[in-house]
């Protein structure tokens, strides 16, 4: 199955400059771990509450700080025709949570979720143990 | 095919097995930016919050980042304002499959673990997802 199928879209994002309160304030209306962050159209980081707790208030700045100062900059990410097993092999390697889908050109298309690739795996997985058990039973 | 959750693919294995790192708790009278230092110098994303009198609660990285929206002074904000009452859980005798269903379904990161009245730990779906790809059998001819 391709990221194409289960990724959020469109993705939730914002300028470099949007303060870091404003992105929590859209984190929680959009209820979305995380906000990418684009500049010209290209992904030049992504934001999580993470970022936010790690890099922003455990490090004492305040809200209004422009949400580059605490972003994740290098964003892994995985091409919109992509595999769902390559965007898992990224996650598991990165160990993050979340990627961002972009075209060909770097253009944001959405983002997809661990979560939707366990449900992904998981539906496989049962299909596979569905198919095995009827064998086994059918056998004499 | 019937659709019958996580825990009949992944893990089985009870809870228990897990080599689960040890729990970081703090006092409910904590200011929310001390908490925040603390679970970023342990490089965890929840904590379990005690609160004289009441059962305890978990402030995770999503509720701080909730107040900073709100514009909440972090300064004069406790822990204990701030924690999630309700204490999503599962028993330590429970499967690691149990655990990550409910982490599904409650739309949650972190899961409390009990031991009989005790919380033991806080696992993540990264950990729970850890600990039953770990114990899936290799393939055979491997």
């Amino acid at each position: 199955m391709r990221v194409s199928t289960l990724m959020h879209t469109p993705a939730v994002s914002c300028a470099p400059s949007t303060t870091v309160r404003a992105v929590a304030r859209l984190m929680e209306d959009r209820r979305v771990g995380s906000v990418v962050v684009v500049k010209d159209e290209s992904v030049i980081g992504i934001v999580t509450d993470r970022d936010i707790v790690v890099r922003g208030v455990a490090a004492g700045l305040s809200g209004d700080v422009p949400v580059e100062r605490v972003m994740t900059r290098n964003v892994a990410r995985v091409w919109v025709g992509a595999d769902v097993s390559a965007a898992a092999e990224t996650m598991w390697q990165r160990h993050i949570r979340r990627l961002p889908v972009v075209d060909a050109h770097g253009r944001l298309h959405g983002v997809i979720a661990l979560d939707d690739v366990l449900r992904h795996v998981g539906r496989e997985v049962d299909e596979v143990n569905d198919l095995l058990v009827a064998q086994a039973t059918s056998e004499p | 095919m019937t659709d019958r959750g996580a825990s009949d693919r992944v893990g089985d294995q009870p809870i228990r097995s897990i080599d689960w790192d040890e729990l970081i708790s703090i006092d409910g009278d904590l200011a929310v930016r001390g908490a925040a230092a603390l679970m970023a110098a342990n490089d965890v994303g929840a904590v379990v919050v005690h609160r004289p009198g009441v059962a305890p609660g978990v402030l995770s990285e999503r509720d701080i980042a909730r107040a900073v929206g709100a514009d909440v002074d972090l300064d004069a904000t406790t822990a204990g304002d701030l924690a999630e009452p309700r204490l999503v859980a599962v028993d330590v005798t429970d499967s690691i499959g149990t655990a990550i269903d409910r982490l599904l379904d409650e739309r949650i990161r972190h899961i409390a673990v009990i031991d009989g009245d005790e919380v033991v730990t806080l696992l993540s779906i990264r950990d729970l997802l850890a600990a039953a790809v770990a114990a899936w059998p290799a393939p055979s001819g491997s």
